[in-house]
């Protein structure tokens, strides 16, 4: 919100800077984000008063004679917005616009231009509420503007605005006249006084002729407890006074006719949301009542709206006119012909307007006072206010207003000060307390040990206790408080056993040379397609997603790992090994989240070098580091050769413990990666972290180890080239001695001498005893039983040298 | 005799200068061998007469035992010169650079997470994490924003179904304490947000929010700030000063913006202070006693503070990373800088 610094010294004195005032705003809850400097960058523009306009044959410019107080100029124009009596601003030779540029004497054709008509953009002037025809086309300025004066007199440009970021507990700032009570309350702070906002309130004396015959009738008085309406009889719709014009000037609003400037200017300045209707088209009495199921209007936008008991509407015998609080109905609109309107000042429940303006999607500047709370003690005197100035502009003889009530009145606040000190954990003494309330112009009677505090109806925030110690503490000062330390129990504090389990799983991986990432867990859809995801109907979708790219909670980490990738190959990191545990979510019954594991390596760990020592990144250098991991949390799995859309068919598997699949590894394959432009290979793998969780935390117990020297025995397998190592490596288990302490595969063989077909498998084995001292016999009876083992089991030969 | 002694003690000590160890060895054969010329001294021995032979022998032992100590001290030299050029020939250039192994390191969020933890840790504040899809109630409707509350606005939201939403806040976390733990709470919670928030250097739709909740029968406003101090100064060194705003959050009252001195210009007013010299950090305020009312805490008896910070502005602040997505986009340039 924009609020002009002069117009509220039109109605409070103060000689702070707009600094020191925004930072007093600022300390007061009324967050002052920055002020806006406006000083006026022409020179030399006047008003001008249009004589003739005339169009120039075969072409697109009019000729203008324009009168500028002392004499007649000749300007040409290509502005199509002009008739003759309209008041512009004309900038004569040698004046200056805001572009910089001093304004000539032209010549177009043989037709000479004494200087330019200006548009609002071409002054600088507020373009952000313009449309962009109404920018570029000339400014018309009021009728009653006096001519041939500076324009920098007639048009309060030069200003600073304080740039207001209100919270939704301070709805009674929401306007100019609400800002200057705070400034009030500044100044009676700083005086030691009682805050006085009677001297900002403007006296009016209306003058009314008959009254409002037309019946209102509120049937909803919990969501519409105040409604007034007044008629306001013989007006005539026009452009609105100078006066007024400046008055939208300095509130920023963009002017249209006398009747919605009025309502517009009482919105800004007071607060209070009005809305007109045209008395003639409302047909018999006026009600306010739910809408009825099926009920429609064409509202003030002219788009249909069907409306349900959310929405309480404000409708006469032939249905529903204007959505209470909300927006007006376009049938009863005013229009240039109006002659009658209704002026409608009402208060209406923030519940009743946010649910009735979210329920058809609609917000307005009226919908969003009410929500946040308006005065409900107001509405009678801003019908007043506004029928004043509506008179004023149009000629109208307002009414008697018809008002129904039915407020209850609001119950003082009860502040117990030893409640005050327990919560702010200081001394509260009554004095200040009376200081404080005055400060505020809050009403108060004392007691003993407490203080009833009546707050001005304007004070929607002022509901219960802590409101009021709220109060204590802002007008003490925020700061103004000291700091100390909680006294309490000691309990030992802890992270939960899952989080000390995460952070430990991340260190782990960490100290295995792997980086960790974090990245978004929302995607897009282009991801599901690159990787050949197949499983939407269980993947989450956003109803209110940000962007297309974002509007799916990921079910897998791979797509933003792989786009991680990407981003670090664009950016030379050619060697990446990199973690996440993140959160991956599917629909099955419920909404289910559960943490994952994921890491994808490319490149390698060690680069190229001087040594000629490289040690890439490969699929079984992955596994290595999930073994590591299954080894640490102790959870025995298995591998399965399984296919995946996304990876290479015969290099990845499934990763499986007690028969339930945990996880998943293999190489990315050239489909995706060529989408992504990458080259090198990429591997990429998967677990379930809860599954590692099972047996995290125990105890580690001691374990005896040997201290006799052990016995070393190589030996050579050949088997069947298809023939897996684990299969092998189990036969040789089955049937060893509990003495073997080690198994290590260090070879692996084909070609000449071998037999087409077979492989040979060269493993060291190590064995020792925690009792003894092994001997040599025990090894050979170990390795003749092999021998035969590994013939029925997976049809091997022991190789002999 | 004498002359002959003499003149091998001579020639002897011409010859072993600047010796090889194999002419050393050589040498040796030549004075010491059977056939060497000490050897052959001890055979003329016959000839001396029997009185002088007691004489001459001690000569002869001494010249004998001069030769050995002389040749085995310079084998002993030429030993170590000959270790020495085989050890110069395998002579490593210690200017060469060493060979890089990579090295795993925490993503800088995780980091400051830890530490933010640490801290409350060692404060007595348990840690508590919660789901990220939430439910309306938890998000919202227990922490005093009921539906149409305006506060609603201020955050927005992103929905997967009318009542279950990606949760805006920690605190969500906070009124599930409440429900399954016993009085007193101390705790933070801490994890990642969501909101609808168009990504710019300061806005990203993913965050994390550390939050702090302390309910017993004497938290005061008081040690809300004193809490705050504290942390900041753990987190940010001790010459970092808090100050409260007021603002406003409908779960607590009263409200307050907090903010710290600001650590580019210690408070002297620079571009990322925008010259007020202070850092908005997050909101806090007092637990406002609907919010221990929905959990069924008799609100006369418990009282309690609530604070909520944003972990990607701590560690933006700490570390002086100007723009919000870098988190995200985990390039390992970024990485890396914070490898410790």
């Amino acid at each position: 919100m924009l609020t002009s610094i002069k117009m509220l010294k039109s109605i409070i004195q103060f000689d702070y800077t707009p600094e020191e005032l925004g930072d007093e705003l600022s300390m007061m809850g009324l967050e002052v984000e920055g002020i806006t400097q406006v000083r006026h960058r022409f020179d030399g523009i006047m008003t001008g008063k249009v004589k003739t306009i005339r169009r120039i044959v075969d072409t697109k410019l009019s000729k203008a004679i324009i009168n500028v107080g002392n004499e007649n100029v000749q300007i040409v124009t290509a502005a199509s917005n002009l008739k003759s009596g309209d008041i512009v601003p004309v900038a004569l030779p040698h004046s200056k616009i805001v572009s910089g540029a001093d304004v000539l004497k032209k010549d177009f054709k043989g037709i000479a231009s004494d200087g330019m008509l200006c548009s609002y953009s071409e002054l600088g002037l507020d373009p952000e509420i313009l449309s962009g025809e109404e920018k570029e086309g000339i400014l018309i300025l009021p009728t009653d503007t006096p001519v041939g004066e500076k324009l920098e007199d007639i048009l309060p440009i030069d200003d600073d605005y304080l740039e207001l970021s209100l919270l939704p507990d301070r709805a009674d700032a929401f306007c100019l006249w609400g800002v200057a009570r705070w400034i009030e309350i500044i100044k009676a702070r700083e005086e030691g006084r009682r805050a006085d906002f009677s001297k900002l309130e403007e006296t009016v004396s209306l003058k009314m002729k008959g009254v409002t015959n037309i019946p209102i009738i509120i049937a909803e008085k919990d969501l519409c407890p105040f409604y007034s309406g007044r008629f306001i009889r013989n007006i005539t719709v026009t452009a609105s006074s100078l006066s007024l014009r400046q008055k939208l000037f300095m509130l920023r609003m963009r002017p249209v006719n006398n009747i919605v400037d009025v309502t517009n200017f009482v919105m800004g300045f007071y607060g209070q949301p009005l809305h007109v209707f045209d008395a003639d088209i409302i047909k018999g009495k006026i009600y306010i009542r739910s809408a009825k199921k099926g009920e429609k209007i064409q509202t003030l936008d002219e788009i249909e709206r069907n409306l349900s008991d959310a929405n309480l509407v404000i409708a006469d015998e032939s249905g529903p006119i204007a959505i209470a609080g909300v927006i007006g109905g376009f049938k009863t609109a005013v229009t240039l012909k109006t002659k009658n309107i209704l002026l409608e000042s009402a208060y209406f429940s923030p519940e009743c307007v946010a649910r009735s303006a979210r329920s058809l999607g609609i917000a307005t500047d009226a919908s969003a006072t009410f929500e946040k709370g308006a005065d409900p003690l107001f509405p009678s005197k801003a019908s007043s206010i506004a029928s004043d100035l509506i008179s004023k502009e149009t000629h109208g003889i307002p009414a008697k207003e018809n008002a129904v009530s039915c407020l209850t009145p609001k119950n003082p606040v009860n502040l117990r000060i030893a409640r005050a000190e327990k919560i702010l954990g200081e001394k509260v003494d009554k004095k200040s307390l009376r200081k404080y309330f005055n400060f505020e112009g809050f009403d108060f009677t004392e007691k003993k040990d407490h203080f009833m505090v009546a707050a001005p109806s304007f004070r929607t925030d002022i509901k219960e206790e802590v409101d009021l110690i709220e109060e204590i503490v802002r007008m003490k000062g925020y700061n103004e408080f000291g700091e100390t330390l909680i006294v309490g129990e000691l309990k030992g504090a802890k992270r939960t056993g899952y989080e000390n389990f995460i952070w430990d799983l991340k260190e782990k991986l960490v100290k295995l040379g792997l980086d960790e990432i974090q990245t978004i867990s929302l995607i897009g859809e282009s991801s599901f397609d690159l990787i050949g995801y197949t499983d939407k109907k269980k993947s989450i979708k956003l109803l209110n997603p940000l962007s297309a790219d974002m509007a799916f909670m990921r079910p897998l980490l791979l797509p933003t790992m792989l786009s991680v990738l990407e981003r670090n190959k664009k950016s030379e990191n050619v060697n990446v090994s990199v973690f996440e545990v993140g959160k991956v979510f599917c629909k099955e019954k419920l909404f289910k989240e559960t943490d994952e594991l994921g890491i994808l390596l490319s490149g390698a760990r060690t680069g190229k070098n001087y040594l000629g020592v490289h040690f890439p990144y490969s699929l079984l250098y992955l596994k290595g580091l999930f073994e590591e991991l299954f080894l640490y949390y102790d959870v025995p799995v298995t591998f399965k050769t399984e296919k995946f859309s996304f990876m290479y068919p015969y290099q990845s598997a499934g990763i499986y413990h007690k028969g339930e699949k945990i996880g998943y590894l293999g190489t990315i394959n050239a489909a995706v990666l060529n989408k992504l432009g990458l080259t090198d290979e990429v591997f990429y793998g998967v677990i379930k972290v809860e599954k590692l969780l099972q047996n995290y935390g125990g105890e580690i117990n001691f374990e005896t180890f040997s201290l006799y020297p052990s016995v070393k025995r190589d030996i050579a397998v050949i088997v069947d080239e298809d023939a897996t190592e684990e299969d092998v490596r189990n036969a040789i288990l089955s049937v060893a001695p509990c003495e073997l302490r080690k198994i290590t595969l260090f070879d692996i063989y084909k070609g000449s001498p071998l037999p087409l077909g077979k492989k040979n498998l060269a493993y060291s084995l190590e064995f020792s005893s925690v009792d003894k001292t092994l001997k040599g016999e025990e090894i050979n009876k170990f390795i003749e039983i092999l021998e035969k083992t590994l013939q029925k089991k997976v049809n091997g030969k022991l190789r002999k040298e | 005799m004498e002359d002959r002694i003499k003149k091998i003690k001579e020639e002897f000590q011409e010859r072993i200068k600047n010796k090889s160890l194999k002419e050393l060895k050589e040498l040796e054969v030549y004075f010491l061998g059977r056939k060497g010329k000490v050897s052959i001294l001890f055979q003329s021995f016959k000839n001396v007469p029997k009185e002088r032979r007691k004489h001459f022998g001690a000569k002869i032992n001494e010249l004998k035992t001069f030769i050995e100590k002389s040749i085995m001290a310079e084998i002993q030299r030429a030993e170590s010169v000959e270790v020495d050029h085989k050890l110069e020939e395998e002579k490593i250039d210690v200017t060469l650079p060493g060979i890089k192994l990579h090295t795993g390191g925490l993503h800088i969020l995780s980091q400051t997470i830890g530490r933010a933890e640490d801290i409350f840790l060692s404060m007595g504040f348990d840690v508590m994490i919660g789901p990220e899809i939430e439910e309306d109630y938890y998000n919202f409707e227990a922490l005093n924003i009921p539906e149409f509350h305006p506060a609603r606005a201020m955050q927005d939201t992103f929905y997967l179904s009318k009542k279950i939403l990606l949760r805006t806040q920690t605190s969500p976390i906070q009124v599930r304490t409440m429900e399954k733990y016993k009085l007193p709470i101390r705790i933070i919670a801490m994890g990642r947000c969501y909101r609808k928030d168009a990504p710019d250097s300061s806005h990203f739709p993913i965050f994390h929010q550390i939050e702090g909740l302390v309910v017993d029968k004497k938290v005061t406003f008081a040690n809300l700030k004193g809490t705050l101090s504290l942390f900041a100064k753990r987190m940010f060194g001790e010459e970092v000063n808090v100050r409260f705003t007021p603002s406003y959050f409908p779960f607590v009252e009263p409200g307050a913006e907090t903010s710290i001195s600001c650590v580019i210009c210690g408070g002297k007013g620079c571009s990322v202070c925008k010259n007020t010299g202070w850092l908005e950090m997050g909101g806090s305020g007092m637990v406002h006693p609907n919010v221990l009312e929905n959990v069924g805490i008799d609100s006369e008896i418990y009282q309690g503070f609530a604070f909520g910070w944003g972990i990607e502005r701590i560690a933006m602040v700490k570390h002086k990373i100007p723009d919000i997505r870098m988190f995200y986009q985990n390039d390992l340039r970024f990485l890396e800088q914070f490898k410790r």
